[in-house]
């Protein structure tokens, strides 16, 4: 077997066409002054920390079995920030023609930058106002999750939750309108909705 | 402009590393000729490890999560595996988000504890590390990377699944020379270091998971393998700390919900 050893020229020129559209990102971003913070605001997202690849085994994930849930799922808070908002994503680069016309003078070009910078920061704000917005919503309209619905801890804010009651040595979590108790699969702690505790 | 400056290096460093890229476009034989038959470095690296008594390393591993916007977000952790055949098991672990746990097992119990949340799952089974690994993974949905490799039957195992296995060239980059091999099962490809004299012990192993979304990959760097490494009993016996409440395995409460769910439909 002959083992290739190059990259295909096609993807040579992609890593170049990619690198320099995230140059001009870079840039714009960064604005005239060419430091972080500025125009450049990134949000902090809420990510996935496990997926197939972190089972690190040498075959794939388990056979799918009737009725198994998977362990982990969009949490509970994530799901409290966003579900019916839009998901944050990344700004897509632009293509340096696009952003920065070649033929304007470096003046203008400053300009432009300053501009597209603005507007993205604009966008950016409207965003996370909408999230905002959803966010009080669902705090709000509280509703009730199926018993055995689990949340990674990963997405957990205690912030999220009314109460915390420790009830013959478990702790138990009340957090719009659903109780929740810590429980370990897939190497972590995770979070699953439970009857609330006994009164009696 | 300094964004100027900065992305005309980059783009100097770019085309280096692609002028590099482009260099001859398959491994030259005179220079990584394949020493031996690659399944003999596999098998002497599988028995090697299925057969010693016990054997301690440090493993620091990386695997890409497919974020919901498209983007493959690498993790990292690094596990210190003890390993006590025929029942002793120890792993401790720190995630790269700064959390450590802890999994043991002794014997005659397996306990999961969250040191950074102060939990610790717990629960009996007397067994061999090989049924321990088993239940671990498949009955209380846990998960430990490589446990494959920790297991007594690790060379029949793979074995069974290995479909294809190629020399790829003898790699001059790591810290000792080491045949690099390729390898393919029906659901995952891997490549594997091993080094090309000494004890086979693998240096470098990584996983892509080729008919998950997006191809991720996982990634393991071995360290500090010590085949003689001084352990008591005790490394492998949990005593909770000040404080630290147990917590159940998710299995547990989804049997619990799920008999009284038929109870109730009874």
């Amino acid at each position: 077997m002959r083992i290739q050893r190059s990259l295909p020229s096609a993807v040579a020129i992609a890593a170049v066409a990619v690198f320099f559209s995230i140059i001009v990102e870079e840039a714009m971003a960064r604005g005239p002054g060419g430091g972080r913070g500025g125009s450049h605001r990134v949000g902090r997202m809420h990510h996935h920390r496990m997926g197939p690849a972190s089972r690190g085994n040498l075959h794939a994930r388990p056979r799918h079995q009737p009725g198994m849930r998977r362990p982990t799922r969009t949490g509970s808070t994530e799901r409290l920030r966003t579900r019916g908002a839009p998901r944050p994503t990344p700004a897509r680069p632009l293509p340096p023609t696009a952003a920065v016309p070649p033929e304007a003078r470096p003046d203008d070009r400053q300009e432009i930058h300053d501009q597209l910078a603005e507007r993205r920061e604009a966008r950016e704000r409207r965003r996370e106002n909408i999230r905002d917005a959803h966010r009080d919503e669902y705090r709000e309209r509280r509703y009730r999750e199926e018993l055995g619905t689990t949340y990674s801890s990963d997405y957990w804010d205690d912030d999220q939750c009314e109460a915390e009651v420790v009830v013959d040595g478990i702790t138990y979590y009340a957090c719009g309108g659903n109780w929740y108790r810590r429980a370990y699969s897939n190497g972590e702690v995770n979070y699953v909705v439970v009857e609330g505790p006994r009164s009696d | 402009m300094i964004p100027t400056q900065l992305s005309v290096t980059r783009v100097l460093v770019l085309l280096f590393l692609l002028a590099g890229c482009a260099s001859p476009g398959t491994v030259d034989p005179a220079v990584s000729k394949a020493p031996e038959d690659p399944r003999d470095y596999f098998d002497r690296l599988a028995q090697f490890i299925s057969s010693a008594q016990k054997f301690q390393t440090t493993v620091r591993m990386g695997f890409d999560v497919l974020q919901d916007w498209g983007q493959k977000i690498e993790f990292g952790e690094r596990h210190r595996i003890t390993v006590v055949r025929p029942d002793r098991l120890r792993a401790d672990i720190l995630k790269s988000h700064g959390e450590e746990s802890v999994v043991l097992f002794d014997g005659r119990r397996i306990t999961a504890y969250n040191r950074t949340r102060n939990v610790f799952a717990q629960t009996e089974k007397t067994a061999s590390i090989d049924e321990m690994l088993v239940y671990f993974l498949s009955d209380l949905r846990m998960r430990l990377p490589l446990a494959l490799m920790f297991r007594s039957d690790f060379p029949e195992e793979i074995e069974k699944r290995l479909e294809a296995l190629v020399f790829v060239e003898v790699s001059v980059v790591t810290d000792v020379p080491c045949v690099h091999l390729a390898g393919r099962t029906d659901e995952i490809d891997f490549e594997i270091w091993i080094p090309e004299t000494g004890a086979p012990l693998p240096v470098r192993l990584t996983i892509t998971y080729r008919d998950e979304a997006g191809q991720p990959k996982f990634w393991a760097d071995f360290e500090n393998w010590n085949m003689a490494p001084a352990v008591a009993d005790a490394d492998f016996l949990f005593t909770p700390p000040e404080g630290v409440e147990r917590i159940p395995f998710l299995v547990e409460i989804e049997k619990a919900l799920g008999e009284r769910k038929s109870k109730g439909d009874d």
